[in-house]
């Protein structure tokens, strides 16, 4: 009979000898590779990935783990796994390139990975962009472009034709206003705001940073005048509520019926789409109202930004070779393209073949996505992504610069000298020491 | 071969179990290392779970550590930065009127609901147990459902507003800067609130019910027996329920991230939120571990105070 004397000590001489052994038993041992990724606006993608990762899992005899997070987890996940050095062997990275600067020294160098992916794919579509300090320390995977959404029944109603420049917008948000239809971005701590905002600084020819990446050039004229036409479209095309707005807002602003139109990817349209959502007080779908055209134009240019959603491997993974051949196998043309047909082309690669995919002819909604593709640049932009350049986005510097003169908390040169001073701050608290 | 312990006994060879079970019994029958051996584990904990922790958030704030890298000694370059950052003045400011507004609020109302509670007599422990919700309910979640009650669209407190003409246009809850800090304050009074009615009512219900009948016989009327009975002997509880709340109210997080993300304009930021975006989400741990110890000084110092307040208040003479 088994006493309980008995059970402790067999049990006990058991765990001891794995212990002694240093592992599990070789018959326990299969080699198991883990991702970490976040989930995504359209959840068809996620299946594609897991369909994919699966997959290999299976050719390769492989254990695969695939975990989904909202993505406003990512930033703990990612910097508690590098504060314990263990964790996923794959990880999503992003928003922003800025993670291959701020985890330089735990992410695997993948220099061959993007060297092998490239000619298959027609390159990469401005590869010097993703380069960070000449290496590439991740793969950029995915990026939802912003268009212009807009309410073609509204825009007739009002007697406008195809606005293109920002001055266009302006007008037509000043008319939507007038009939309770208001222009949307968000001016407050979020993603969207960002990327508005740097785009309207960009068309007017301004920036923070300049091209050597170490100059603060945010105190220029053109700022000026990008100020001056954000504080007129917030007080005249605009609620003051955009203050308020988080990443979902100018979506749900959209699709309730209020908003002329908004800076934003197509997730709202798709939104629309699938939950089949009407035009308020119609029978009218709004999917059926909405178009997408280019992003605006400027002055001086048209460029806009996006979140740069890349991927990477730690160097503390315990199966860097699986992963670095799964990441080959992920970016296949043919893999890729069944992955961004998933996403009903919400999630474009940085890869020059994939902006030519059928899914952007597919639906005449789309057809401005490879357009706006290619004016997308690094939020630094014209500076290198650095982790100070993703720290002023982080702590929403540019947003609360705008908002403080448009809602009239301060001049412009005030809120330029303050943009001024915290951007210079973090830029010299980031000097690397070499 | 003999063995020989100290004074000069040839030592027994006993079985192991043996002597580990007469060693343990002689150990246990001390009271000191009784009381030694079931404090061990709580004092390990602490010390895992709070010294160490501690410790490290103090070298963090002193080095400039990054996520992944230990970093080197930098003395107090990190809290001299923020002093020069206008984001972290203004987190500061925030982070006292927020602290300063919450905690009146939650002493006065707090102080009315467990008087009120006191006089309830049907239902006490349905509406005791009631009261204590908001305490109990994740913070993130029912956060959310108040965001969603502000949220400038959808929002349920200016649809209703509006229906009854109370206004005419939406107010901006969380579009205003003040009136975003009044609205993470009312979130933070409501989730606070239980928390102070339930405990000040524990102290009304150990007051001896012949005090207030003394003061009455001399003539008091019921506001004489609050100012001249109640709240004299409620301020032992009364302050400790404080200093608790004064801490975890300063060290508030879920209610600014979730209803304004430290927005607009930084008008709501607080040290926990500003000491997130920096330390993790900037990766900037020593900055980080900075904002949040900038002031633990001047909560030891409150702390020590209030706590010496407490002893003597205590003492009756």
């Amino acid at each position: 009979m088994v006493n309980r004397r008995h059970f402790l000590r067999v049990t006990a001489g058991g765990a001891a000898g794995v212990l002694v052994a240093g592992g599990a038993p070789a018959i326990a041992q299969t080699r198991e590779l883990t991702f970490l990724t976040i989930a995504s606006f359209v959840p068809e993608t996620d299946k594609e990935l897991k369909r994919q990762f699966e997959d290999w899992g299976a050719k390769n005899k492989v254990k695969v783990r695939l975990d989904i997070i909202a993505h406003l987890q990512l930033v703990t996940k990612k910097a508690s796994e590098v504060q314990a050095r263990s964790g996923h062997d794959l990880t999503a990275l992003g928003p922003g390139l800025g993670d291959a600067d701020l985890y330089f020294d735990h992410l695997v160098d993948l220099n061959d990975v993007a060297a092998d992916i490239a000619p298959k794919n027609g390159g990469w579509l401005n590869q010097n962009d993703y380069l960070i300090r000449g290496k590439w320390k991740l793969l950029p995977w995915w990026m939802p472009p912003f268009p212009m959404a807009v309410r073609t029944d509204l825009l007739e109603q009002i007697g406008e034709k195809n606005p293109d420049t920002w001055e266009d917008w302006l007008r037509v948000g000043k008319k939507g206003k007038a009939i309770g239809h208001p222009f949307g971005t968000a001016m407050g701590h979020s993603g969207d705001a960002n990327v508005t905002l740097l785009s309207i600084m960009w068309s007017y020819g301004a920036s923070y940073v300049a091209k050597d990446g170490k100059t603060i050039a945010i105190n220029s004229p053109q700022t000026r005048q990008a100020m001056e036409f954000v504080k007129r479209l917030y007080t005249e095309a605009m609620d003051p509520e955009v203050v308020a707005w988080d990443d979902a807002s100018n979506n749900r602003c959209l699709n309730a019926g209020k908003c002329i139109a908004i800076h934003n990817p197509i997730s709202a349209y798709e939104s629309a789409k699938r939950d089949k959502v009407l035009v308020p007080g119609t029978q009218k779908e709004i999917a059926d109202v909405i178009d997408h055209v280019n992003t605006p134009r400027g002055p001086v240019d048209r460029r806009t930004t996006t979140g740069y959603w890349c991927v990477g491997i730690w160097n503390f993974a315990k199966n860097v070779d699986l992963a670095k051949d799964f990441l080959r196998y992920h970016f296949q043309p043919d893999n890729q393209a069944r992955w961004v047909e998933a996403g009903h082309g919400f999630n474009m690669p940085f890869l020059t073949n994939l902006t030519k995919h059928p899914v952007y002819k597919s639906d005449k909604q789309y057809r401005y996505i490879p357009e706006v593709a290619k004016v997308s640049v690094p939020p630094s932009w014209p500076g290198p992504t650095t982790a100070a350049s993703q720290q002023v986005l982080d702590l929403f510097i540019i947003p609360d610069m705008f908002a403080q003169h448009a809602t009239g908390k301060m001049t412009v040169d005030q809120a330029i000298a303050w943009a001024e001073k915290e951007i210079q701050e973090i830029y010299a608290g980031r000097k690397r020491k070499f | 071969m003999q063995l020989r312990t100290l004074n000069g006994d040839i030592a027994k060879f006993t079985s192991r179990g043996e002597a580990a079970a007469r060693g343990l019994s002689d150990f246990m029958a001390r009271d000191t290392s009784v009381a030694y051996t079931f404090v061990a584990p709580a004092f390990f904990l602490l010390l895992f779970l709070v010294a160490y922790p501690f410790v490290l958030s103090i070298w963090f704030s002193l080095s400039d550590a990054r996520v992944g890298e230990t970093g080197s000694f930098v003395g107090l370059d990190n809290f001299q930065r923020l002093l020069r950052s206008d984001i972290f003045r203004q987190t500061l400011k925030n982070s006292l009127v927020f602290t300063s507004i919450a905690l009146l609020l939650k002493t006065i109302f707090g102080m009315a609901l467990a008087l009120l509670l006191f006089r309830v007599a049907r239902f006490k422990r349905l509406i005791r147990g009631a009261v204590l919700l908001p305490f109990i309910v994740p913070t993130a979640l029912s956060t959310l459902v108040w965001w969603w009650m502000f949220e400038p669209l959808y929002s349920v407190v200016n649809w209703t507003l509006k229906s009854l003409h109370v206004v005419n246009k939406d107010i901006p809850w969380l579009p205003d800067p003040y009136l975003a800090m009044f609205t993470v304050i009312l979130v933070n009074t409501w989730r606070g609130l239980p928390f102070f009615a339930i405990t000040l009512l524990a102290g009304l219900v150990a007051i001896p019910r012949e005090m207030y009948e003394a003061a009455e016989s001399d003539g008091a009327g019921p506001v004489g027996r609050f100012w001249y009975v109640t709240v004299p002997l409620l301020k032992p509880v009364l302050a400790v329920v404080i200093l608790f709340s004064a801490i975890f109210t300063l060290a508030d997080f879920n209610i600014v991230y979730i209803l304004t993300k430290g927005g607009p304009m930084n008008m709501t930021h607080l040290f926990a939120t500003y000491s997130f975006a920096l330390g993790l989400q900037g990766g900037q741990i020593g900055q980080g571990a900075a904002v949040s110890l900038f002031l633990f000084p001047i909560l030891l110092g409150v702390v020590f105070t209030q706590l010496r307040l407490v002893r003597k208040s205590t003492t009756y003479e």
